[in-house]
């Protein structure tokens, strides 16, 4: 067994009275790539924001990469990709290499404001993403779709060992989710980078994902996304479910 | 034509209203950012009641304003970032509890001897030598300040989640902001008044905002339209005999129009 980037024992976190998720265990294993699904307000962005310790769970414990998440302090060796649904600011002054740049974040350097942000590995990360052409571009003047993108590249910024992305293909279209995914796809494949990805694209994590998780308040299924069976999908989502593949490995199941 | 520099008041005034209008855009622009611009009018108001409660009990109104400025910033601070309540909403019982207050302490004092118009509107041109040094320590607390936390600041204000998973501690550096922004306010009191110091918070960034496209150039257009308005706004309140706080104010309000009508033009001129 590898060791766990990501380990949550027993977690309960609730707004209010109503528990956004119950005794949730998952353990995330290095090199592997999962993939959290579940309906609408399943409580699937609560769990990456407890995993990375944005929330504190009202029960149950967080390890990240084996530190204990409230004790955790080598952000550098984690990327994050939040859900942008509304997209950034039109009027928010910053470009598209500020964003990126500001993941090589590595503590306090009180001689940042004198350094460039368009350096080697923000040039590269956004080149990663299909994004170079958009560096010196004002963010909030982008789509969402390539705000998305950029978002990736800052996340991506430092290479870590663990990526966590909230839902990161809303707003693609086609070309840009085929691109981020192949990306994905190469990152966890060739360098060996963990993912833990929420998304709704079932059709895709069962392409991609070596693990899912099956989540609505509490998690229904984990395991390999062959083992998923339509009968579990219908019950995570409350009807019926059906996933059509485009990939030989794959049979309409 | 008099001599602008040939009254050493007038000097005074020049260099306490440029220091202000240095200081006030480097603050305002991390605020505005973050959506939180009013805090500026509400902590005003806050000031407004520190003024009278100094008056009336006697101590110096800069230090019961000091003191009731940055409590309140470490309030408005809290209670947002508990998130209880939505930061306007705590912004807006902020503001008018601490205005009542204020009012109450007035009429029950039964009036001041001090002008309290001249906390309202500002009386720069009686500023004294140790206030324009107050203002000078204070531009280079905040420039320091700011340049070496710019970072965390910037990422803060673009997106605190995001912030927090890079390992900024958004709480501390947000706190850090709204003391800074109390004790400009407090100081800056003195130039253009508790109605209208907000305005040179935020009217230079907004000007910044249009001219630059990067977080940095924002910053030093802000503060270039800043320090313009402020010494623009000196000089036409000497020849034009007007109030020198409503003349700064509408000095920064015509430089944002000029920067609207520079970058539409800009923007024009690429479409064709």
């Amino acid at each position: 067994m590898n060791e766990p980037v990501l380990e949550m024992a027993g977690v309960t976190f609730a707004y209010g009275e109503r528990p956004a998720v119950e005794g949730v265990s998952l353990r995330i294993e290095r090199g592997e790539f999962a993939a959290v699904v579940g309906p609408n307000g399943s409580g699937k962005s609560t769990l990456i924001r407890l995993a990375l310790g944005l929330l504190r769970p009202q029960a149950g414990s967080v390890r990240l990469l084996d530190t204990p998440v409230e004790r955790f302090r080598e952000w550098t060796r984690v990327g994050y990709v939040p859900q942008l649904s509304s997209g950034v600011t039109g009027r928010f002054p910053i470009t598209v290499a500020e964003v990126v740049a500001h993941g090589r974040y590595t503590g306090f350097d009180p001689l940042a404001i004198f350094r460039r942000a368009g350096g080697g590995e923000v040039r590269e990360a956004l080149e990663a993403v299909g994004a170079g052409h958009l560096a010196g571009r004002r963010i909030g003047e982008l789509s969402v779709g390539q705000q998305q993108r950029v978002l990736v590249a800052r996340g991506l910024v430092r290479w870590p060992d663990l990526l966590v992305l909230d839902e990161p293909i809303a707003g693609l279209d086609v070309g840009g989710e085929e691109r981020i995914y192949g990306l994905l796809r190469r990152l966890n494949r060739e360098r060996g980078m963990s993912i833990l990805m929420v998304t709704h694209d079932i059709g895709t994590v069962l392409r991609e994902a070596s693990t899912v998780a099956c989540i609505n308040r509490t998690v229904s299924f984990h395991g390999a996304p062959h083992d998923l069976t339509q009968a579990e999908l219908a019950s995570l989502y409350g009807f019926p479910v059906e996933v059509l593949l485009h990939d030989a490995l794959h049979e309409h199941r | 034509m008099d001599n602008l520099f040939a009254y050493s008041f007038m000097v005074r005034a020049l260099v306490g209203a440029g220091l202000v209008g240095l200081t006030a855009p480097v603050l305002g622009l991390f605020l505005v950012l973050r959506r939180f611009s009013l805090i500026a009018d509400t902590l005003s108001h806050v000031a407004l009641m520190g003024v009278a409660i100094g008056v009336a009990t006697g101590v110096h109104p800069t230090l019961s304003t000091f003191v009731a400025v940055t409590a309140g910033a470490v309030v408005i601070e809290t209670l947002r970032a508990r998130g209880r309540l939505p930061g306007d909403v705590v912004l807006a019982v902020v503001l008018y509890a601490t205005l009542a207050v204020a009012v109450t302490v007035v009429s029950t004092a039964g009036g001041f001897e001090v002008d309290l118009l001249a906390f309202l509107f500002g009386n720069v041109l009686s500023i004294t030598l140790a206030e324009v040094a107050w203002l000078g320590a204070l531009a280079v607390l905040v420039l320091v300040a700011v340049g070496a936390f710019f970072t965390e600041l910037a990422q803060s204000a673009f997106d605190e989640d995001l912030a927090r998973a890079s390992g900024v501690r958004v709480g501390l550096v947000n706190l850090g902001l709204a003391v800074l922004t109390g004790a400009a306010i407090t100081l800056s009191v003195r130039v253009v008044g508790v109605l209208l110091v907000g305005a040179l918070m935020v009217v230079p960034v907004l000007a910044g905002g249009l001219l630059a496209r990067s977080l940095r150039g924002a910053l030093a257009a802000g503060m270039g339209v800043g320090v313009l308005a402020a010494l623009g706004g000196i000089a036409l309140a000497f020849y034009a005999d007007l109030p020198a706080g409503s003349a700064i104010v509408l000095c920064a309000v015509g430089l944002l129009a000029l920067a609207a009508l520079a970058t539409g033009a800009r923007r024009g001129t690429h479409r064709a």
